[in-house]
């Protein structure tokens, strides 16, 4: 298996100059998915990337993960390089290590004729070899570490609602002990009071093991939760990044107050159009097609 | 004077896996003419279901029992012709995903004048002119050259615009708005309330504005009610619901929605949401309440006036000052 | 990451979940129709396995007097056209009648189950290359390859079998990369990639098991087909070859019978021909039906 050289002190994740662009077919020009997108996590940081659709933010998640490969630009995770693809199975496997990935849908996330033990297990026993009672009581640990009893454990998706499901998918993200947590959407999907659940959850995890998260997410209340710094993205570009209380309690850039303004408060109204086009940056996404 | 809407002990059976489950316990509303009224709740509330049972939409093998009045008739019996003005113009119905209820393989412009030219009688090009009225007011500019185009064509915001256009073209009694701006972006979503709301007041109509979000409901509805397991647990102006909230479920989803101006650790509901054949007896919010008392699990609490609204909790009373103190105060 | 010493989440997922019993559920999806059918593939199965064990009567035994006489004792469907005893016949003519599909299934599907799979997880070029081939091939029609084959080759069971294996082959890949293609697409595969599991790993206890109902449900299509077109092919001439005992070919020498006013042959040979494919289609097609399982 392959050394884990890297300096102490590297940064969690390092992404410089970032693009990733596609093809379209019938157009002369590629879409710009991504645009010059640049970050820094510390380790233990929490990092959230803010956006809406088209904003580019999933694709760089996959792109971080290894889904994606970048048109140009640098991505380095626990101060190791991984902007092109992984060249042996050793590689892959290793990179498996570093960082993890919990989807939005807790339906398909999991293989749904697996049990949340064996799913966990499964990857217990590919990136440490375990086997037998040693398996068995990490594999406990990591239920005991996303509040799942041994009855859920033994349990297939099916019989599991959409929280516990995530919490299934987490601790599988966890097995594999990875040095960053990549959280796309991953309670968007889940009811209000389960969400408070996950995100209370996610926050301990956090202090507990020291993991970093970068979470994506289009949610600026629950961002707030879960994380120190933001960025906020809007058709492939950063528009504004700091820490998140100073970027959510004052923000700067035009996107961000439009982003702020429209989530649903205690006491707030629907933007009408006029005072949105008051604002510099109109909204003119709505006059175009997808 | 008599409400609209009147819907009086709405009890709903579906199947489930071959069984007949309750899926909602007597559910009394009350909408009156323009006004709108929010229906809050998670999974298993049966939010989804009392719209449908409200448009006549339930899926087969459903067992309806209660009653069901609009402007005095009868809804639950109506048939023929009687259903299908009810259905024009006495209730419009917008739903989450508007791709699932548009012909992805007519244009838009076919879509919103095929109930104008068949159910009005009205020339192809007074029905277009009308629909490019239509979208004008829900703020599609290019309405003609948007006519022309397919559903695949607009994103998802425009699409439930011109949803919107067609729900008012019938010019309903009644708005029932099923989850419409779930699937959107935040942005997207202020907009689209906006032309709703605002195009809702201008005409009149009444609205039954189902969603999850308390504060949506809130910014749009003058009382909201807020549904569990079935029933409803609580009703008020929708500006009380997070000042004062009646019911410990209120008090929770409150508590449970991250702030967007602090950080401070979320007081999380322990369990999960049910449905209303998973809870047992009593008080269906019983098993995951901090307020629970013996009395809950063995008494089914009825929906009772108190504090100017409506509440479906026994120790109402016993806990006024800790729904009142705890209920956050967010700004 | 630090591993901490003691669990940490406080709001634990509690929830009186109720349980469904798995093979319950895929009991009662199966439908009485389908338990139907597989009683009477199970009841062909085993008659064709163990009848002549059982049963005594020489089915290749002539005796021209009894040429086209009805049941008497001991014969209970009476006699073909040479004195045979018919019931003896059908039953020995099981045996033949399913082995030769037997054998196309079973080649049709590992093989097209394998390049189904390859195709769908390697992508790109391959994907497209296989795909377009066996459409190509999709086109010729199996029975006619087989026709091809005997002819070039030798009439006989074992031609006409691996002729039809090779046409049945991208009928099967189309259909499971198809499947496979779907599920490869959920993000729990993406989230095993990321884990760094190899793609053979993920393709085959994964992938495989979740799409492995179709891959059953296509299988028995095929022995539908497979039984039709291989008794066609012996009712030609061109398959097994007589005086052996064959339900393609009684229904082909029934065929005399007819003309004297005997129909028995031809019948119940065709008749079980009719049974067996349509039980067997059934089935799969109520196999596949449960494997509609929601969330």
């Amino acid at each position: 298996m392959a050394e884990r050289t890297a300096p102490q002190n590297a940064s969690a994740v390092v992404v410089t100059t970032l693009r990733k662009e596609f093809r379209r077919r019938g157009a002369a020009a590629p879409l710009i998915a991504v645009d010059d997108v640049s970050f820094d996590v510390p380790p233990g940081g929490s990092l959230a990337i803010v956006g809406e659709s088209g904003s580019g933010k999933t694709t760089i998640a996959k792109m971080i993960v290894g889904l994606e490969t970048p048109t140009s630009g640098t991505i380095a995770v626990g101060g190791r390089d991984r902007s092109r693809p992984a060249r042996s199975r050793a590689e892959r496997k290793a990179r498996g290590r570093e960082i993890q990935i919990v989807f939005q849908d807790p339906y398909t996330s999991l293989d749904r004729r697996q049990t949340a033990e064996d799913c966990v297990a499964e990857v217990l026993r590919f990136h440490f070899g375990m086997q037998g009672a040693q398996l068995a009581q990490r594999v406990d640990h990591f239920g005991g570490l996303v509040g799942l009893d041994g009855r859920m454990l033994r349990s297939r998706p099916r019989a599991l609602s959409g929280g516990q499901r995530q919490r299934v998918a987490i601790a599988r993200a966890l097995a594999a002990e990875p040095s960053v947590l990549i959280l796309d959407e991953s309670v968007a999907a889940l009811d209000v009071s389960i969400q408070a659940q996950v995100l209370n959850l996610l926050a301990d995890i956090r202090s507990a093991t020291g993991v970093s998260y970068v979470f994506i997410s289009h949610d600026l209340a629950a961002v707030r939760q879960v994380t120190d710094s933001v960025i906020v993205m809007h058709r492939g570009r950063v528009v504004e990044t700091g820490p998140v209380d100073r970027v959510l309690d004052d923000p700067q850039a035009d996107y961000t107050k439009l982003l702020r303004a429209s989530v649903p408060r205690p006491g707030w109204r629907p933007l009408a159009r006029a005072e949105r086009m008051a604002r510099a940056e109109p909204h003119r996404a709505e006059q175009e097609s997808p | 004077m008599t409400a609209l809407l009147q819907v009086d002990g709405l009890r709903v059976h579906l199947p489930v896996e071959g069984r007949l489950r309750r899926v909602l316990h007597e559910v009394s509303i009350e909408v009156a003419a323009g006004e709108a009224l929010g229906i809050v709740g998670e999974s298993g509330s049966g939010k989804s279901m009392t719209a449908r049972a409200i448009g006549r939409l339930l899926p087969a093998g459903a067992r309806v029992e209660g009653d069901i009045r609009f402007g005095g008739a009868d809804v639950l019996r109506l048939s023929g012709d009687a259903l299908r003005r009810y259905r024009s113009g006495g209730v419009a119905m917008i739903f989450q995903d508007p791709r699932a209820h548009i012909n992805p393989v007519r244009t838009v412009g076919d879509f919103l004048t095929e109930g104008l030219r068949t159910h009005q009688r009205l020339s192809r090009k007074a029905a277009t002119r009308i629909a490019v009225g239509l979208l004008a007011d829900v703020g599609i500019d290019d309405g003609a050259h948007r006519m022309t185009q397919f559903p695949h064509e607009l994103s998802g915001g425009l699409l439930q615009r011109v949803m919107i256009a067609a729900a008012l073209a019938a010019e309903p009694l009644m708005l029932l708005a099923d989850e419409p701006t779930t699937a959107l972006d935040v942005t997207t979503q202020s907009e689209v309330m906006a032309i709703l709301d605002r195009l809702r007041r201008e005409r009149g109509m009444a609205m039954v504005f189902i969603t999850h979000d308390l504060e949506l409901a809130g910014a749009v509805c003058d009382r909201t009610a807020v549904m569990y397991a079935g029933s409803i647990v609580e009703q008020n102006a929708s500006a009380r619901l997070h000042s004062d909230p009646l019911h410990p479920y209120t008090q929770g989803l409150v508590q449970a929605r991250p702030d967007i101006a602090s950080t401070t650790r979320l007081v999380a509901i322990p369990g999960q949401p049910m449905s209303a054949y998973e809870v047992g007896n009593g008080c269906p919010f019983a098993a995951r309440c901090r307020y629970r008392a013996d009395v809950c699990t063995t008494q089914v609490p009825p929906l009772r006036p108190w504090h100017g609204g409506w509440t479906r909790c026994l120790r109402a009373e016993e806990i006024a000052d800790q729904l009142a103190a705890q209920g956050a105060n967010r700004g | 990451m630090s591993v901490p010493a003691a669990p940490v989440a406080d709001a634990v997922a509690t929830a009186p979940v109720t349980a469904r019993r798995r093979s319950g559920r895929w009991v009662s999806r199966l439908g009485i129709g389908g338990w139907v059918a597989l009683a009477v593939v199970t009841v062909v199965l085993l008659v064709a396995a163990l009848g002549p064990l059982v049963l005594s009567t020489d089915p290749d035994e002539v005796n021209l007097s009894y040429g086209y006489v009805g049941p008497i004792p001991g014969h209970p469907l009476g006699f073909d056209g040479e004195g045979r005893d018919l019931l003896a016949r059908l039953i020995h003519g099981a045996r033949t009648a399913l082995i030769g599909p037997a054998i196309v299934v079973a080649v049709s599907t590992v093989l097209g189950t394998a390049i189904a799979l390859a195709a769908a997880w390697v992508g790109g070029v391959f994907d497209t290359v296989v795909a377009r081939v066996t459409d190509a091939m999709f086109a010729f029609p199996g029975l006619l390859l087989a026709l091809l084959a005997v002819s070039l080759f030798s009439p006989g069971v074992t031609v006409a079998a691996v002729a039809l294996s090779i046409s049945y082959t991208p009928y099967t890949a189309r259909i499971v990369r198809s499947a496979a293609l779907k599920e490869r697409s959920l993000p729990y595969v993406a989230a095993l990639g990321v884990q760094g599991f190899t793609g053979g790993r993920i393709v085959l206890r994964h992938i495989l098991p979740n799409i492995l109902i179709t891959v059953v449900a296509v299988a028995t299509l095929s022995f539908g087909y497979a039984l039709i077109d291989l008794a066609a092919l012996s009712f030609t001439g061109l398959g097994v070859q007589p005086p052996q005992s064959d339900w393609g070919v009684m229904v082909a020498e029934g065929v005399n019978g007819i003309i004297a006013g005997y129909p028995q042959e031809s019948l119940f040979a065709g008749g079980l021909i009719v049974i067996t494919v349509g039980a067997v289609n059934f089935l799969g097609d109520r196999i596949e039906a449960t494997s509609e399982v929601p969330g």
